[in-house]
C-alpha cells in the first residue's frame, strides 16, 4: 500500500496549484473553479487521513463537505449570474469600488 | 504495483490542475477540472472510500459540472477579457508563494507517522461502502446532517432570490430616507 | 384574569392598524368584561374563605437562595379578600370606562393604541393587586407606570403632553425608589419578601417561616420596622400623589379623560392606599410610621382642597380634590382604619369617575373647551350628564345618603378615634382632636369646591361660544350605572348606630387586614360627633360656594384673583418651589458639563480620532478592492504560518 504521506504532498500540490490558479486567473469563473479544486484537495486529505487511523468519520465528514460543496457552488453561481446582470463581465477586477 | 497505479493517478489529476489554471478559454478549464475530479475519485477508491468516490463522480463531476458549464455558456463568459492586468505584481508572487507552499506541505507530509500499520487500519474502514459510512452518518452526524439538509434549503432559496429579476421602475426595498420619513405614530401603530 | 387584557394588549398592538375603529374598542371592552366576570367569580369564592386563608399560585421561584438557605423570591399570584375587592372596582369600572372611551376617542388616529394601552394598564393593575410578595407588585407597580406615563403623553405631538408624561415618571421614580429602599430594608428585617409571611410574621397562627426568621423578632415599633415602613409610605406617595410628590397629578390631566377617570382617580393612584391596607400589619406595628401616614394624607387633604378651590380648568379641579381624596384615604389607613381607607377608595373609584367621565362627556360637548369660566347653563344642553353630574357632585361633597357621606364618615370617625402620637411611643391622647378638627375642616372645603364647580359648568347661564351637544348612549350609559353605583355604593359600610350587621364590608377585609392598637371606642354622643360635623361641613360648603360663585356671569369671567385666589392657582406654589431648589442648581450644572464636555471629553475624542484616522490613512492602500490583491495576501499569510510550523518543529 502507498503511504499515507504521498497522499498528503499530492493534496499540498493540488492545493498550491489552486491557489496560484486563483490569484492569476481574471475570470471570476475560473477562480471558482480554482477554489473547486482546493476544496477537494481539502477532501483528499481527510480521505487518506480516514484510512491512516483507520476511521471512517472522516469520510463522513467529507459527505457532509461535499453537500455543502453544492450549496456553495449554487449560491456562488447565483451572484456570479447576478454581478454579470449589472456589469455585464466577469472580470473580478472590475469589481473593485470597495476600497479604502 | 500500487505505487505504480498511484503515481499514475496523481500525474492525471496534476495536470488536470494545471489545465483548469493554464487553459484561456473557461470551458476548457471546467473539463479540467473534471478530470482531476475523476482521478481524484479513482485515488478515493484505493484509500478505501468507495462510497465516497462514486458520489464524487455523481455529485461533484456530475452535477456541481455540469452546473458550471451551463453557467458559462450562459452568460457566454468563456472568452478571456483581453484587458491589461492592472495589479502586474500578483501573478509572479502567486506563482512564488504556491511553489513554496507545495514544497512546504510536501515537506511536512513526509514527517506524518502513522500511527498504527496501514493495513491493520484499512481494514477497519471496511472498504468505505455505503453501509458503514451511512452507519456513522446517521448516529454520531446526525445534527450535522439535518444543519446541512437546511443549509440546502437556504442555499436553494437563496440561489432563486439573488437571481430573481425585480420589476422594471419598482424597487422593491424601501431606502433609509423613505423609512425615516414615516411618523412615529405609523411605527408605533 | 391577568390573562384577557394582556391578549387584549397584544392583539391590539399586533393588529391595531388593521381593525377598524369600533372593532378594537369593541375587542379591548370585551376582554375586560371577561377579566370582570372572572374577578365576580373570584370575589364569590373569597366570600367564604377564612381569616388568614388565600388563594395562592406559585409560578416559579427566581433568584433562589438570593439570601441564604431558604430564602428564595417567588413569582406567584394570591387572591384573598382585599385583592378581590380591588379587581372589583379595577375590572368593572375598567370595562365602563372602556366603553365609554368607544365614544370618547372616536375619530382619533390613536384609536386601536388608546385601547391597548388602557388594557396594558388594566393587566398590570391587576398584576399590582393579585401579587403575593413585593416583587411582585412593584412590577405590577411599574407597569402601571409605564401605562400611565403612555397615556399622559397620548397625545404626544403637543409639548405640554409629553412634559407632563414625563414628569408623571420622574415624580414616581422617586417614589418608586423609597418603595425599593423599604423592600430591601423589609427583606433584611424578615427575610421574605412574600406578602403572607410578612403577615404571618406577626399573627398568632402558627405557620412555619422560612429560613432563620422566628415569629415576633421584630418588636412592636421597632426601628427598622419603623424605618422600612416609612419608606413605604414614601414609595406609596409617590403613586398615590400625597405630599411632598403631590405635583404630578394635576398635569397628568393632559391625557385623554377616560385616562384620567381610570388611572388618575379611580384605581392607580390608589395603589398607594392598597399598599398600606395590603402591609397593614407592619404599619399596625409601627405607630410612628402610621402617624407619618396620617398626617401625611392630612396634609395632602388641605393642600388638594385648598388648590382646588380657585381652579379654571374643570379637570383641574377634579385632580385636585383627587389628590385631596387620595389624602382622605391615607387618613384612614394611617388612622389604622385599613377597611375605611379601602372603602373609600371604593366610593371615590365610583363617584371621582363619575364626575371624570361627565367632565368628559362636557369637553366632547364643547368640543374641548376646559375652562369652566366659559361654561354654565349646560343643564339644559345636557340633561343627562347634568343629572349624572348632581349626582356624583352630591356624592363626594358627602351628602348624606350617598355613597360618599358613609365614607367620609368613617374616616372621620376614624380620626377621631385615633390614637395621637408626639414622636415617642406612647399615645398622649386617647382621641386626636386635631386630626379631627382639620379633616373637618377639609370636608367642609370639599363640599365648597365641588358646588363651586358644578355651579360654574352647570347652572347660571353659558358663557362661550360652542354648541353643547348631548353625548350618545355609549357615553352615558356608562354614566348612569357609575350614577346608580355612587348613591348605592355607600351602603355597604353604613355606620354602626343602625346595627350590628349594617356594615357588610368591615368583617369582609377585617379578615385580612390588621387590628390596631390604641382605638378608642366612641360611645353614647360621641359616636354622633362625626356624623354631625360631616353634615355640617356638607352644608357650610354648600353656603360659602353659592354665596362666592353663584352670580352672573360677566363677574365671572372678570373675576381678579386676590392673594388667596392666585395661590390656590398655583397650586400653593409647589412646582415653583420644585422649580426653585432642585431645577436651577441642575441647570448651573448643566450649564457646567456642557462646558466640560465640548472642551475637555469631545475634544479629547476628537484628538484621538483624528490620531487613528491618520494611522489608519496611511495602511489604506493596502485595502486596494481588488479581491486578487487580498488572496495575495491570505497566501503570504498561510506560507509564513506553515514556514513558522516547519521551523519550530509541529510538537
Amino acid at each position: 500500500m502507498v503511504e499515507t504521506s504521498y497522499y498528503i504532498a499530492l493534496a499540498g500540490i493540488l492545493f498550491s496549484i489552486g491557489a496560484v490558479g486563483f490569484l492569476m486567473r481574471r475570470s471570476v469563473i475560473q477562480m471558482f473553479l480554482c477554489v473547486e479544486l482546493m476544496l477537494n484537495s481539502a477532501n483528499l486529505v481527510l480521505v487518506a487521513f480516514a484510512r491512516a487511523w483507520g476511521n471512517l468519520e472522516a469520510q463522513t465528514a467529507v459527505f457532509i463537505i461535499l453537500t455543502l460543496a453544492a450549496a456553495e457552488v449554487a449560491i456562488g453561481l447565483a451572484i456570479i449570474v447576478a454581478i454579470f446582470r449589472k456589469r455585464v463581465s466577469t472580470n473580478v477586477d472590475e469589481l473593485s469600488s470597495l476600497k479604502g | 504495483m500500487n505505487m505504480v497505479v498511484f503515481v499514475l493517478l496523481a500525474l492525471l489529476a496534476i495536470v488536470g490542475a494545471f489545465g483548469v489554471i493554464l487553459w484561456k478559454n473557461a470551458i476548457y478549464s471546467a473539463l479540467s477540472l473534471v478530470g482531476t475530479l475523476l482521478s481524484l475519485a479513482c485515488i478515493f477508491v484505493t484509500l478505501e472510500a468507495q462510497f465516497l468516490a462514486s458520489v464524487q463522480v455523481i455529485v461533484y463531476a456530475g452535477a456541481i459540472m455540469v452546473l458550471f458549464l451551463f453557467v458559462i455558456m450562459l452568460l457566454n463568459a468563456q472568452y478571456p477579457s483581453d484587458e491589461v492586468d492592472p495589479l502586474e505584481w500578483v501573478a509572479p508572487a502567486a506563482i512564488a508563494g504556491g511553489i513554496v507552499l507545495a514544497g512546504a506541505i510536501a515537506y511536512t507530509a513526509f514527517l506524518f507517522k502513522a500511527p498504527k500499520p496501514l493495513e491493520e487500519a484499512a481494514k477497519a474502514l471496511q472498504g468505505g461502502t455505503p453501509g458503514p459510512v451511512g452507519e456513522t452518518l446517521f448516529t454520531k452526524f446526525l445534527l450535522p446532517f439535518e444543519a446541512v439538509s437546511l443549509l440546502l434549503i437556504v442555499a436553494v432559496v437563496g440561489a432563486v432570490a439573488l437571481v430573481k429579476r425585480e420589476p422594471e421602475g419598482k424597487q422593491v426595498r424601501e431606502t433609509l430616507e423613505e423609512r425615516a420619513t414615516h411618523t412615529p405614530e405609523e411605527v408605533v401603530a | 384574569m391577568i390573562v384577557p387584557p394582556l391578549v387584549g394588549w397584544l392583539l391590539l398592538i399586533a393588529f391595531g392598524k388593521r381593525l377598524a375603529e369600533p372593532t378594537s374598542g369593541y375587542v379591548a371592552s370585551g376582554m375586560i368584561l371577561l377579566s370582570f366576570v372572572m374577578a365576580v367569580l373570584g370575589f364569590a369564592g373569597t366570600m367564604g374563605l377564612a381569616e388568614g386563608k388565600q388563594w395562592h399560585v406559585q409560578l416559579w421561584e427566581f433568584l433562589p437562595f438570593i439570601g441564604g438557605e431558604g430564602k428564595s423570591l417567588h413569582m406567584g399570584f394570591a387572591l384573598d379578600q382585599l385583592s378581590s375587592l380591588m379587581t372589583l372596582i379595577i375590572t368593572g369600572i375598567g370595562f365602563l370606562i372602556h366603553v365609554f372611551a368607544i365614544g370618547y376617542m372616536h375619530g382619533d388616529s390613536g384609536f386601536s393604541r388608546f385601547f391597548a394601552y388602557l388594557n396594558f394598564f388594566i393587566a398590570f393593575m391587576l398584576v399590582l393587586v393579585l401579587a403575593d410578595s413585593l416583587p411582585i407588585l412593584f412590577i405590577g407597580w411599574e407597569g402601571v407606570g409605564v401605562a400611565s406615563f403612555l397615556l399622559i403623553g397620548f397625545w404626544y405631538k403637543d409639548f405640554n403632553n409629553s412634559n407632563a408624561a414625563r414628569k408623571a415618571f420622574i415624580v414616581n421614580r422617586v417614589g418608586d425608589a423609597f418603595l425599593m429602599l423599604g423592600m430591601f430594608l423589609l427583606f433584611k428585617e424578615f427575610g421574605t419578601l412574600n406578602l403572607h409571611e410578612l403577615r404571618e410574621s406577626f399573627g398568632s397562627i402558627n405557620v412555619p417561616l422560612v429560613g432563620q426568621v422566628t415569629k415576633n423578632v421584630v418588636a412592636f415599633g421597632a426601628p427598622g420596622l419603623e424605618l422600612a415602613c416609612i419608606f413605604l409610605l414614601l414609595g406609596a406617595a409617590g403613586k398615590s400623589a400625597q405630599l411632598p410628590l403631590s405635583t404630578w397629578l394635576p398635569d397628568a390631566m393632559a391625557g385623554p379623560t377616560p385616562v384620567s377617570a381610570l388611572i388618575h382617580a379611580a384605581t392607580m393612584v390608589t395603589a398607594g392606599v392598597y399598599l398600606v391596607a395590603r402591609n397593614s400589619e407592619l404599619f399596625a406595628h409601627a405607630p410612628v410610621a402610621s402617624s407619618w401616614v396620617a398626617w401625611v394624607g392630612a396634609l395632602t387633604a388641605v393642600y388638594g382642597a385648598v388648590s382646588a378651590i380657585a381652579q379654571t380648568d374643570i379637570k383641574k379641579i377634579l385632580a385636585y380634590s383627587t389628590v385631596s381624596q387620595l389624602g382622605f384615604m391615607f387618613v384612614a389607613v394611617g388612622c389604622g382604619a385599613y377597611w375605611v381607607g379601602i372603602f373609600h377608595v371604593l366610593t371615590h373609584a365610583f363617584f371621582k369617575a363619575l364626575l371624570f367621565l361627565s367632565s368628559g362627556s362636557v369637553i366632547h360637548a364643547l368640543e374641548g373647551e376646559q375652562d369652566v369660566r366659559k361654561m354654565g347653563g349646560l343643564r339644559g344642553a345636557l340633561p343627562t350628564t347634568h343629572a349624572v353630574s348632581l349626582i356624583g357632585t352630591l356624592a363626594i361633597m358627602g351628602v348624606p345618603l350617598l355613597s360618599g357621606f358613609f365614607s367620609k364618615d368613617a374616616i372621620l370617625e376614624s380620626a377621631l378615634k385615633s390614637p395621637f402620637f408626639d414622636g415617642s411611643k406612647d399615645a398622649v391622647g386617647s382621641i386626636n382632636i386635631l386630626l379631627f378638627a382639620v379633616m373637618v375642616i377639609v370636608a367642609t372645603m370639599t363640599a365648597a369646591y365641588m358646588w363651586r364647580w358644578y355651579v360654574l359648568v352647570f347652572s347660571g347661564e353659558y358663557r362661550g361660544n360652542a354648541h353643547p351637544h348631548e353625548s350618545g348612549a355609549v357615553m352615558t350609559l356608562p354614566l348612569m350605572i357609575l350614577a346608580v353605583l355612587s348613591v348605592i355604593g355607600g351602603w355597604i359600610g353604613l355606620p354602626h348606630f343602625l346595627g350590628k350587621n349594617a356594615n357588610l364590608i368591615e368583617p369582609f377585609l377585617e379578615k385580612v387586614s390588621a387590628n390596631a392598637k390604641g382605638m378608642t371606642e366612641l360611645k353614647g354622643i360621641v359616636e354622633f360627633i362625626p356624623l354631625i360635623c360631616s353634615i355640617i361641613a356638607v352644608i357650610a360648603g354648600y353656603f360659602i360656594a353659592n354665596y362666592f360663585y353663584r352670580r352672573d356671569g360677566a363677574r365671572i369671567m372678570a373675576e381678579v384673583p386676590n392673594g388667596f385666589g392666585t395661590a390656590s392657582r398655583n397650586a400653593l406654589f409647589l412646582d415653583k418651589v420644585y422649580d426653585f431648589v432642585l431645577g436651577n442648581p441642575s441647570r448651573v450644572a448643566a450649564v457646567f458639563f456642557g462646558i466640560v464636555d465640548k472642551s475637555g471629553v469631545q475634544g479629547g475624542a476628537q484628538l484621538l480620532g483624528e490620531q487613528v484616522s491618520e494611522a489608519g490613512s496611511s495602511l489604506s492602500f493596502w485595502q486596494s478592492g481588488f479581491a486578487r490583491g487580498y488572496g495575495v495576501s491570505v497566501l503570504i499569510g498561510t506560507v509564513a504560518l506553515i514556514a513558522f510550523l516547519i521551523v519550530r518543529g509541529f510538537a
